[in-house]
């Protein structure tokens, strides 16, 4: 049994890396549905790990479950899974379904402060999410959809997702172009989050994770409004797991 | 997690949870726990409880409660206000402190003065309200005689409501009774890792509600108990900063997430507590003095306080490796005490974590905060 995992449990999907000590061995992104423990109980290969750390919001669950033998914080989880990825990684942004995140990462993937949103999911992909709804189209589809907008965002004044959702219905009846409305809540997350980040410093290199990170407009909107390139992860929705893996082998090889 | 509990024999509640017991007793099972004391409430910690007691009442703490989903206060005060007043109203509207004889407040931010008046505006017109006004500028020659005439005329309205003079002998009495429990709590701080943190707080929050003269008899036998107690285990230490701690749910995150809380400076525990007012022949100077000389709110200016440096002398004298910034969401003065710490506690290489506390937190999102915080140190 040579293998290790990192099981992030997060409030939208649930993400697992099982690593072989030099690479990752498997990896898998399920949602989370209704049944988090379930779900992520049908992940994993049980009795195949030495040793499996779980992060995220179902991590103190997994323990208890006794699915995981060890939790850490989603923070120090995505800062050792970029650090890992980019070892000069200095500033990691993560948006994931219900929570953003500012990490300065130092040597070793080190945890040197953080940012994170509060209460609530203004910003972040359940907002997303929900604006897509109102717009008539999937999640995938709205950050090409605000991409191919001709002209200025129109302006979207309300960050809390109940209130924009009737925004933006009301935008629509108006006779807004959808594409302006759509490119104007990314500018609205971009404003917020952008503020978050600076509060924590913007330095290079600028990791942008989570499940919001393939979002492509997003993702230019931040590399413009901050002044500084955006390195996307392939798959950015495994890098808090990653990070989970990576501490469980440590974990396994403690002498 | 083991818990200590010497001194307990058999059936027999030791003094570790006797006042841990008290320190949470909801304020609206008082009067039936402690019958006959009159009970004066009071909301700040500058409010000079001694003068309360020399006029024969028991001053008893109201506090901010975090978990409470609010009833009644949010038809009189905005959401931008911090829980403290907004909970603290809220138990006076739905009448759980109809014990208290009166209210007495001290005139620090704003946010207090307005919870003065909206009190006094819903209390029937016989009902003692009050609000010490101390002075903002705390280091100019007025200062001190302005805050002594301040206390003479409180000492003269609770006169009246007394029906008898407050006399020198009485306030030097009380300063007694009220300096011997700020020694027993000094001595407390040197046992303070046989504690867990939630009892600490606990302990301190029961002194702030207990009349004294069950208090203090009680506070020393604990410390007699705790001298033969074992330290509390290895862990994270953490120091915590900030004006009321009223989120007990936050001190049981710290325990699980194994830290231990090393030091505080919080008005609602160790800040309460400091120093003492001693024996002189003016009682009333004595306590003006003691008043002035205090950690002072961020609410005050003092030329010669700099919170930064205050914090970082007082993490430094102590085994902390962390500091927990614990700021009541609104509140002004604490978060520009914060501003200003922040660059001295970077410089010096100090970590810390702000939490914003208001009425009714996300403690999932508290509890990933702590723990990344814990990771770090």
């Amino acid at each position: 049994m040579t293998l290790v995992a990192g099981l992030d449990i997060g409030s939208r999907t649930i993400a697992l890396v099982e690593w072989d000590g030099t690479r990752p061995a498997r990896m898998e992104v399920v949602d989370t549905g209704t049944d988090p423990m379930g779900n992520a109980r049908a992940l994993i290969r049980e009795g195949a790990y030495r040793c499996l750390v779980a992060t995220g919001y179902g991590r103190h669950l997994a323990v208890e479950r006794e699915l995981a033998n060890e939790v850490i914080s989603e923070i120090k989880a995505y800062s050792l899974g970029a650090h890992h990825l980019y070892p000069d990684v200095a500033t990691v942004l993560d948006i994931g379904g219900q929570d953003s995140k500012v990490i300065r990462v130092g040597p070793g993937g080190q945890v040197l402060r953080f940012e994170m949103n509060d209460r609530c999911a203004a910003g972040t992909g359940r907002f997303l999410e929900n604006m897509a709804n109102a717009l008539g189209m999937r999640v995938e589809e709205l950050g090409p959809h605000a991409l191919a907008a001709k002209g200025q965002a129109v302006r979207i004044s309300s960050m809390c997702t109940v209130f924009a959702e009737s925004e933006v219905v009301s935008l629509i009846a108006r006779g807004e172009d959808s594409h302006r409305v759509a490119l104007g809540l990314h500018q609205a997350i971009v404003d917020r989050v952008g503020g978050m980040v600076r509060r924590v410093g913007v330095e290079e290199r600028f990791v942008f994770a989570g499940g919001v990170a393939y979002n492509p407009c997003l993702q230019q909107l931040f590399a413009e409004t901050l002044g500084v390139p955006l390195t996307v992860p392939e798959n950015p929705q495994i890098v808090g797991a990653l990070g989970a893996a990576l501490h469980a082998w440590r974990l396994a090889h403690r002498p | 997690m083991i818990e200590i509990d010497s001194g307990s024999s058999q059936g027999k509640p030791s003094a570790r949870e006797r006042l841990v017991e008290a320190g949470r007793l909801p304020l609206s099972q008082w009067p039936a726990r402690y019958p006959g004391y009159p009970a004066m409430g009071y909301l700040c910690s500058y409010v000079p409880l001694e003068l309360i007691h020399a006029a024969g009442f028991t001053p008893v703490r109201v506090r901010g409660h975090h978990s409470l989903a609010l009833r009644h206060a949010d038809a009189q005060l905005q959401s931008f206000t911090c829980a403290l007043c907004r909970s603290s109203l809220d138990q006076a509207l739905g009448g759980e402190l109809n014990f208290l004889v009166g209210t007495v407040f001290a005139h620090t931010c704003d946010t207090m003065q307005a919870l003065a008046d909206l009190w006094r505006m819903n209390s029937p017109p016989s009902y003692f309200v009050d609000t010490v006004m101390l002075p903002t500028h705390l280091r100019t020659p007025a200062a001190r005689p302005y805050l002594i005439a301040e206390l003479r005329r409180f000492r003269e309205r609770l006169s009246t409501l007394a029906g008898r003079p407050v006399t020198d002998r009485d306030l030097r009495a009380s300063i007694a009774l009220y300096d011997e429990t700020r020694q027993l709590i000094a001595a407390l701080q040197g046992r303070r890792n046989r504690l867990s943190a939630p009892d600490w707080f606990a302990i301190l929050d029961a002194a702030q509600t207990m009349p004294r003269e069950v208090y203090n008899p009680l506070l020393r036998r604990l410390l007699a108990d705790l001298e033969e107690a074992p330290v509390r285990g290895a862990g994270p230490r953490l120091w915590l900063v900030g004006a009321v701690l009223d989120e007990p749910r936050l001190l049981d995150l710290i325990q699980e997430l194994g830290a231990q809380v090393v030091g505080d400076d919080l008005c609602s525990a160790s800040r309460l507590f400091q120093g003492q007012v001693g024996d002189s022949d003016d009682p009333l100077a004595a306590l003006a003095d003691y008043v002035l000389k205090r950690t002072p709110c961020p609410a005050k200016f003092d030329p010669d306080h700099t919170p930064g440096n205050s914090v970082l002398d007082q993490v430094r004298q102590s085994p902390a490796q962390g500091v927990v910034w614990v700021l009541e969401k609104f509140c002004e003065p604490h978060a520009f005490d914060y501003a200003l710490a922040r660059p001295v506690l970077d410089r010096a290489g100090v970590p810390y974590l702000l939490l914003e506390m208001e009425q009714t937190p996300s403690l999932e999102a508290l509890r990933t905060r702590l723990q990344a915080f814990l990771e770090m140190l």
